[in-house]
């Protein structure tokens, strides 16, 4: 008798903890009728200053649209594990950020949605926006998000120590050598250079080189002229001694370098300004376009888009939500954030920008800029890329031979 | 009579298995079923993002593998770290283990102090380690005094690698003096009283009683360090910003299988084969050390 009631027991206990594991959870918020709507936008925050701004954005676009409610959810590490998981599970959020680098994975695996019939119905005039990051988020002659923003690189230099050296900020490749040769001295680099592909790319395009032919399906890594801006890249560290890592310098990462006062020069982006802000407020800095290789000016511009989910059920007031974002009102008062600069060509000349010398040099360099971007499936050969660098930056192994490495494994990629 | 009692056996199976079945569940479905399910998708070509093209490929991944040079090198690389850390680990953890029992003053704050980097998340570990082996961090500044030049010793491929081998003995050799601590405690004291009427010095007790008797625990963690160093993963990850650099010298096996599998190369059908071979090289080491260490145990 006595162990059927332990039986009945321990039934009733795993019922309940069955239960309670199953129970829960469901979406809440999205009432049907299409009267009032619930979005979900997750992205990073790169600081609680983005987080403020973007909530004070979506206060203004509750009062422009008080039928949608937007619950912003910010992912601060392994953004695009969190998204790639979501898309598995049928759980992304309506808006979400798609960084250029992914973009062509995501779209090609359906992550984001086509928007060309929201932009139509929002009338949003897309030569509006920088081509050159518009250009990021377009394939097959449709497009897949807006950018809310971007970056080029700079070369951001020291200006007392350019003045006690006496040299004058490079604006070519061997004037950029001799300066980091007159400023290395008294414990200080010329240039603190990563080894770095989100770097080194440039100088490809720099040198009369490229990535890819026009529908990328063919590489170029191991071109003469891509080997040869390795030989020049590699070789500031290597061979002429005028540069080295952020590491071997002491530093966490290039910005830091200078910051430090470790390194005179450094190639980085418009991060550096508000890292600067707080990290070395008195450092008297400049900050100039990245000096023209032999076939002149390159640069790549980095860029975030607002795409819309293929789990959204909303999508047409998901598409309001990326266009107020990407808005130019909305943009005008990001920019007195200072995180990044407008991705609308009308909002770079807002009065913000006037005599501030520092972003006009990154807002020049957007005009011959290539985007952050390889291909669909680019991290194992982008991986290569990497390696190479380190390979050659750090073991001064040899640039041909690094570069057919890489180009053996796109290769590889591409037939799979 | 007998009917009786069987009906009554049939019963207490029934009872038993109402008791496991939480246990089952949760097992199965968070433990075995992926497991099963991981050798399963070993044989497919398979990404997690778009399911609609996965393909058989039998062995395909397997023969991949064997011919991969990330593959190849991470398994060295742990070969190696495994090799550096499991000796040194054991012989410090028994050496800490045999000074806390002692009966020294104040044992139980030694204790205390050697368990505290077990307890200590791995990420702060990790950071800490960053500044300590940075080129400004206290290890070049220690080094300066015996007039040895700062090295960058994350960003070489040779001394990345013995950086984190022994940062790992500093964070885990804690746990491994508690297990010893436990085993040295189980040996009876009455085995040592008689071997010093013997006259045994504390060489010949060490040797002939405590290393013999201490057998099964030896076998313990010699199994767990050896399956948590083919498994490294965390710190590996930390220390090279997800990344097993500089040029592969950190790369583990669990972090290329990571990579594979979340980390942009889109493959899981690839990761699911190594991790496979990964489960099947631990399990071949562990009876291997069960046959080393296993025979003759006295418990």
């Amino acid at each position: 008798m006595r162990k059927r009631w332990v039986a009945i027991l321990s039934v009733l206990l795993v019922a309940t903890m069955v239960l309670t594991a199953c129970g829960g959870s469901k979406d809440s918020g999205q009432s049907a009728g299409g009267e009032k709507v619930t979005l979900r936008l997750t992205g990073w925050a790169s600081s609680p200053a983005e987080t403020e701004i973007l909530n004070k954005l979506l206060e203004g676009f509750h009062e422009k649209y008080p039928d949608i409610t937007v619950k912003y959810e910010p992912v601060n590490a392994d953004y695009d594990k969190k998204i790639q998981a979501d898309a598995v599970a049928g759980t992304m959020a309506d808006v979400f950020y798609m960084d250029v680098l992914w973009a062509p994975d995501w779209i090609d695996k359906g992550l984001a949605i086509p928007l060309d019939d929201y932009i139509a119905a929002e009338g949003v005039n897309l030569d509006d926006f920088e081509p050159s990051l518009l250009k990021g988020f377009q394939h097959g002659g449709k497009t897949y998000g807006l950018p809310k923003g971007y970056s080029t690189l700079g070369l951001f230099y020291n200006k007392e120590m350019l003045e006690a050296a006496g040299v004058s900020v490079p604006t070519t490749w061997d004037e950029l050598r001799e300066a980091a040769r007159a400023l290395t001295k008294d414990g200080v680099m010329g240039l603190a250079i990563s080894a770095d592909h989100a770097r080194f790319v440039p100088f490809i395009y720099m040198n009369g080189g490229k990535l890819f032919n026009e529908d990328k399906t063919e590489a170029y890594f191991n071109s003469p002229e891509a080997v040869a801006a390795a030989e020049f890249y590699v070789g500031l560290v290597t061979k002429d001694k005028v540069a080295a890592t952020p590491k071997a310098l002491g530093a966490e990462w290039a910005g830091d370098a200078l910051a430090k006062g470790k390194a005179a020069m450094v190639l980085e982006g418009h991060w550096m300004i508000p890292f600067l802000q707080e990290a070395a407020p008195n450092l008297k800095y400049g900050v100039a376009e990245l000096p023209a290789g032999p076939k002149g000016k390159s640069n790549f511009v980095f860029t975030v888009a607002y795409a819309v989910s293929k789990d959204s059920k909303h999508p047409d007031a998901a598409f309001k939500l990326v266009n107020y974002l990407t808005s130019e009102e909305a943009q005008r008062q990001q920019i007195r954030l200072g995180l990044e600069l407008p991705s609308r060509i009308a909002v770079a000349s807002d009065p913000f920008f006037d005599g501030k010398e520092d972003r006009q040099a990154l807002i020049a360099g957007v005009k011959y800029a290539q985007p952050f971007q390889y291909t669909k499936n680019q991290a194992p050969y982008v991986d290569e890329f990497q390696k190479a660098l380190e390979r050659m930056i750090l073991e001064n192994a040899d640039p041909k031979t690094e570069l057919d490495k890489v180009q053996a494994k796109f290769e590889e990629i591409m037939k799979k | 009579m007998l009917r009786r009692l069987r009906s009554q056996k049939v019963q207490e199976i029934v009872t038993a298995y109402v008791f496991l079945v939480p246990a089952i569940i949760i097992l199965g479905t968070f433990v075995i079923g992926p497991l099963i399910y991981a050798i399963y998708l070993s044989f497919f070509d398979y990404d997690i993002l778009s399911p609609d093209t996965m393909r058989f490929i039998g062995l395909g991944n397997y023969r991949e593998a064997f011919r991969d040079p990330v593959f190849i090198r991470s398994v060295i690389n742990v070969f190696i770290y495994a090799a550096g850390v499991v000796p040194t680990q054991m012989v410090i953890a028994l050496i800490l283990a045999l000074m806390v029992t002692s009966g020294i003053k104040g044992q139980n704050a030694f204790r205390v102090a050697y368990f505290i980097p077990t307890v200590t998340s791995s990420v702060v570990v990790c950071i800490m380690f960053l500044y300590i082996y940075s080129r400004d961090g206290i290890l070049n500044h220690f080094l300066a005094w015996f007039g040895i030049p700062p090295q960058n010793w994350m960003e070489n491929v040779y001394t990345a690698l013995p950086s984190i081998m022994l940062m790992n003995v500093w964070s885990t050799v804690g746990q491994y003096m508690v297990i010893f601590t436990a085993g040295l405690n189980e040996i009876p004291d009455s085995y040592y009283e008689a071997a010093m009427v013997d006259g045994a010095g504390y060489w010949q007790r060490l040797r002939y009683i405590t290393l013999p008797l201490l057998r099964p625990t030896t076998l313990f963690v010699s199994i767990m360090s050896v399956i948590g160093t083919l498994q490294l993963f965390d710190q590996a990850y930390l220390m090279t910003n997800g990344q097993g650099g500089p040029a592969d010298s950190t790369m583990t096996v669990v972090l290329y299988i990571y990579k594979n599998a979340f980390g942009g190369y889109f493959r899981m059908g690839y990761a699911s084969a190594l991790a496979t071979l990964l489960f099947l090289v631990i399990l071949l080491l562990t009876y291997v050390q069960k046959r080393w260490f296993g025979e003759e145990v006295q418990y």
